[in-house]
């Protein structure tokens, strides 16, 4: 909560310099992409939970929408579609999706802990689209870790369907290998 | 056919209170650094903005560009990006206002000078949405979708959480929000750019990969922020259709090329409907519908799947449809070609008839509801478009006697052929492609293979009556709620001199009707249209009722009821002349009723020799024998009259079943049918 105070707090204060100044500075500098980063292990709580939460849900539907969009390119064997959009999917994954999963935070967090093992699966369920099976052992490593113990906690995987982790897990690692 | 909302009056207004703009003196700087709230208006609309913007700055945007955004010279060091990417819109801006391709080139010179500038989501923005429109014009599918792929990736994403939390803070009209306050009308141009912009151009091909893209604007983002931009002039509600049509039956397996371009289609033939509607089949009408129909092979072209040639072959076929039935209702026949046949859609019919199982997800189907809702639309079209294209032969027939007889066999042809269809995949309740409205299609072409030789064509050979009369009792059997069928059945035989065969050939199907559980629970439930059927199945159960339905016509009620008259005065003077006879035999004569004695016989004054004895015994025994036959003749009539009255009154069921293919009844004849073949195979 206190960084993303502070992120705030610095972001209000360029805004008051900006106002100051007359003309302001140039619009962009307050809302580089760092804004995001440093949030990303601060406790959680308020209004800032809700924005992760937030955050997260829109995530999990972009993904799956992905999911719906590459199966259908691979339906109607458009090869050159396919490489654009994996290349899309690869490039938002490790530049949007990896850093907001690069905490533990979320797993421990009742409110979010469904949301953050819903979109592993779903990133892991890309990467195996993508045919990159090692990062996806790596997100499957990561929901081991994380939720171990939790098992029977139930998860939004396989698409379209709850099951509980452990089963998610069995049907991810299958589907791993097949592609 | 719903328009593309135009937004710019909308974004103007939004414009005027936009916090830089009312803050400064009105400058084209601002105006071009907020030209994201406005830069998706439609050229005319823009042409007028920028005409406006021109008179309150002084100075039109070409001018200001030529005076004030030149490149630099490299020798005065290098220039501020700001200028640059102004330069790049100002270019963009004449570009889509007059669509000139030379404003288009300077605008990507100038973003191109942006690349080392990338860092910032303002320059990553409109670099990928200036290459993104010069990718348009050159028609490179590839590198279009690319551009908005990088565009959504490296400008858009990085926008999204900052702006929630501006928002959240409610800071995202503060002056120094800086871009991201923009992201609202990032959405809005990026949707317009895909599903609008690339439809004008041309482009019809490339951009599934863009589907994913057009999920993520439908799913809260357009639409989204009605403060910034109001819903109605949003394009969220044509986006959240073109959402709809991906992922539904009328799909290519999620192809947005094919989507949008069923779109167009679509669009087109609503064009040329309501050119039908006001000018008939004119000259324009006519090239609109060809415009369609070329519109359509596209979309054809462009499908991957069974279910996209479905989706495309349901609507042709209803194209198909309107204009036989235009030619028949006007009395005319242009030239009009199409590269679509009921053929080509009844071999896509089978594809989607013989699946089993869950094979329907290989067809591309994302559930089983859509492929037999979409199975039994394609099986509805080419019914309809059927029945409307031989009933355009027959009215031919009319008007062309002298090609009577071609038309009418090709008006038996096309009823013949959907008949076909009806007896290979109509085998069972419960086949899932074909609509309970089939039954009854299939009746109406039954009947209309028999008119078409007995009615149609002028000299049917022995072999076509034969079939004729085999289609009439087919048709009887389909739907024997039609009063006037069984005439038309005696008509038919008559032309073969068989007109003693109609009870034998008839009976069948009037004990099938009358026999039927599923029309007599119908009919014990209160089902709809219970009490007509009922007065129907009473006129079946008779056969005497069943005579009539066949030899008599509405118009004959009156000669019925007027012959029971006679029958009566016939049976009064019979009995009159039996009386006098008795009398005459002498003996125990009854007292002679005074109504009776203005005919009675002289009384008999002197006993009968044996010869008028004999005489007058054998006149008694005549006039017994035909008080008989006119008793039965009487008791015959006055029942089975009102029976064939009351029949009278079910008149019209089959237009009523022809005009509404959701009537409730064609759900009894799919039953009666299978039930009757059940029946007919069993042991």
């Amino acid at each position: 909560m206190r960084d993303r105070g502070l992120s705030v707090a610095v972001f209000l204060a360029i805004h008051v310099l900006a106002c100051a100044g007359g003309r302001g500075l140039p619009p962009d500098v307050t809302l580089e992409d760092g804004v995001v980063e440093s949030a990303v292990n601060a406790p959680l709580g308020g209004v800032s939970l809700a924005h992760r939460r937030m955050e997260l849900e829109r995530t999990q539907r972009d993904l799956r929408h992905f999911v719906v969009t590459l199966d259908s390119l691979q339906l109607r064997r458009d090869q050159n579609g396919l490489v654009l959009l994996k290349g899309f999917v690869d490039e938002y994954l490790g530049t949007h999706v990896d850093p907001m999963l690069d905490t533990d935070m979320h797993s421990k967090n009742p409110e979010l802990a469904s949301l953050d093992a819903g979109i592993r699966f779903l990133e892991a369920e890309l990467l195996t689209r993508l045919r990159s099976p090692s990062r996806a052992q790596k997100v499957i490593d990561d929901l081991e870790r994380l939720y171990e113990g939790r098992e029977d906690m139930l998860v939004d995987y396989p698409i379209g369907k709850k099951s509980t982790l452990k089963k998610g897990l069995d049907v991810l690692s299958d589907r791993k290998w097949r592609g | 056919m719903k328009t593309k909302p135009s937004i710019l009056a909308v974004f103007l207004f939004l414009f005027a209170g936009w916090p830089a703009a009312s803050q400064e003196a009105a400058s084209w700087d601002a105006y071009l650094d907020y030209a994201y709230v406005f830069s998706s208006a439609e050229p005319a609309m823009l042409r007028a903005r920028l005409e406006e913007y021109a008179r309150e700055v002084g100075a039109p945007l070409d001018a200001h560009v030529s005076r004030r955004l030149l490149p630099i010279a490299a020798q005065n060091g290098p220039e501020d990006e700001q200028r640059t990417r102004r330069r790049a819109v100002a270019h963009l801006l004449l570009h889509l206002a007059d669509g000139s391709r030379d404003s288009l080139a300077k605008s990507v010179e100038a973003v191109r000078l942006l690349e080392p500038k990338l860092g910032r989501h303002e320059n990553r923005y409109w670099y990928h949405y200036v290459l993104a429109h010069e990718a348009l014009e050159r028609g490179r599918q590839h590198d279009f979708t690319g551009h908005v792929l990088d565009l959504w990736l490296k400008a858009v994403v990085p926008l999204e959480t900052p702006y929630e939390t501006l928002k959240t803070l409610s800071l995202d009209e503060a002056p120094a929000s800086g871009f991201a306050s923009a992201l609202p009308f990032l959405y809005e141009n990026v949707a317009r750019l895909v599903l609008m912009r690339s439809q004008e151009t041309g482009l019809d091909r490339g951009l599934d990969p863009l589907a994913g893209i057009v999920r993520l604007l439908a799913d809260g983002r357009v639409g989204a922020h009605p403060d910034v931009i109001p819903l109605a002039a949003s394009s969220k509600d044509y986006l959240d259709r073109v959402v709809e049509r991906l992922d539904g039956p009328e799909s290519d397996g999620g192809s947005l090329t094919f989507t949008l371009t069923l779109f167009e289609a679509a669009k087109l033939h609503d064009r040329a409907r309501g050119l039908l509607a006001t000018e008939g089949l004119s000259e324009a009408t006519v090239k609109e519908m060809r415009v369609a129909s070329a519109a359509y092979k596209t979309a054809l072209d462009r499908s991957n799947t069974v279910q996209g040639k479905c989706a495309v072959h349901t609507r042709v076929l209803r194209q198909l449809g309107e204009i036989y039935a235009a030619k028949q209702r006007l009395g005319v026949d242009p030239e009009i070609e199409t590269p679509f046949t009921i053929e080509d859609a009844i071999e896509i019919y089978e594809k989607l008839a013989e699946v089993e199982d869950d094979e329907w997800r290989d067809l591309a189907y994302t559930d089983r509801d859509a492929f037999v809702a979409a199975t039994r639309g394609l099986w509805e079209e080419i019914q309809e478009v059927t029945l409307n294209a031989a009933d355009y032969y027959l009215s031919r027939s009319v008007s062309l006697p002298h090609l009577a007889g071609a038309y009418s066999r090709n008006a038996a042809h096309l009823y013949t052929r959907y008949l076909s269809l009806f007896s290979k995949y109509a085998t069972h309740e419960e086949a899932l492609g074909v609509p309970d409205s089939a039954y009854f299609a299939a009746h109406e072409a039954a009947r209309g293979v028999a008119e078409a030789y007995l009615l149609y064509a002028p000299h049917p050979t022995p072999e076509e009556v034969d079939l004729a009369i085999r289609r009439y009792r087919s048709a009887l059997k389909l739907f024997p709620f039609d009063r006037t069928l069984w005439a038309s059945l005696t008509t038919a035989l008559q032309k073969q001199g068989r007109e003693s065969d109609y009870l034998a050939l008839a009976r069948p199907a009037a004990e099938s009707a009358t026999r039927s559980r599923a029309a007599n629970r119908w009919i014990e439930s209160g089902e709809p249209e219970a009490e007509r059927l009922r007065v129907l199945q009473r006129a079946f159960a008779d056969s005497l009722a069943l005579m009539v339905l066949g030899f008599a016509d509405a118009e004959g009620v009156a000669e019925l009821e007027a012959s029971l008259d006679r029958l009566r005065q016939e049976k009064a003077g019979t009995e009159a002349r039996l009386l006098a006879l008795r009398r005459r035999l002498g003996g125990g004569a009854e007292p002679v009723p005074a109504a009776y004695d203005s005919h009675a016989l002289p009384r008999p004054g002197l006993p009968l020799d044996a010869a008028e004895r004999a005489e007058a015994e054998r006149e008694m025994a005549e006039a017994s024998a035909l008080l008989q036959r006119i008793d039965q003749q009487i008791e015959a009539r006055a029942r089975t009259l009102p029976i064939y009255v009351a029949t009278l009154e079910s008149d019209g069921l089959g237009a009523e079943l022809r005009s509404r293919r959701d009537h409730a009844l064609h759900a009894l004849l799919r039953r009666m049918h299978h039930e009757r073949r059940e029946s007919a195979a069993a042991p």
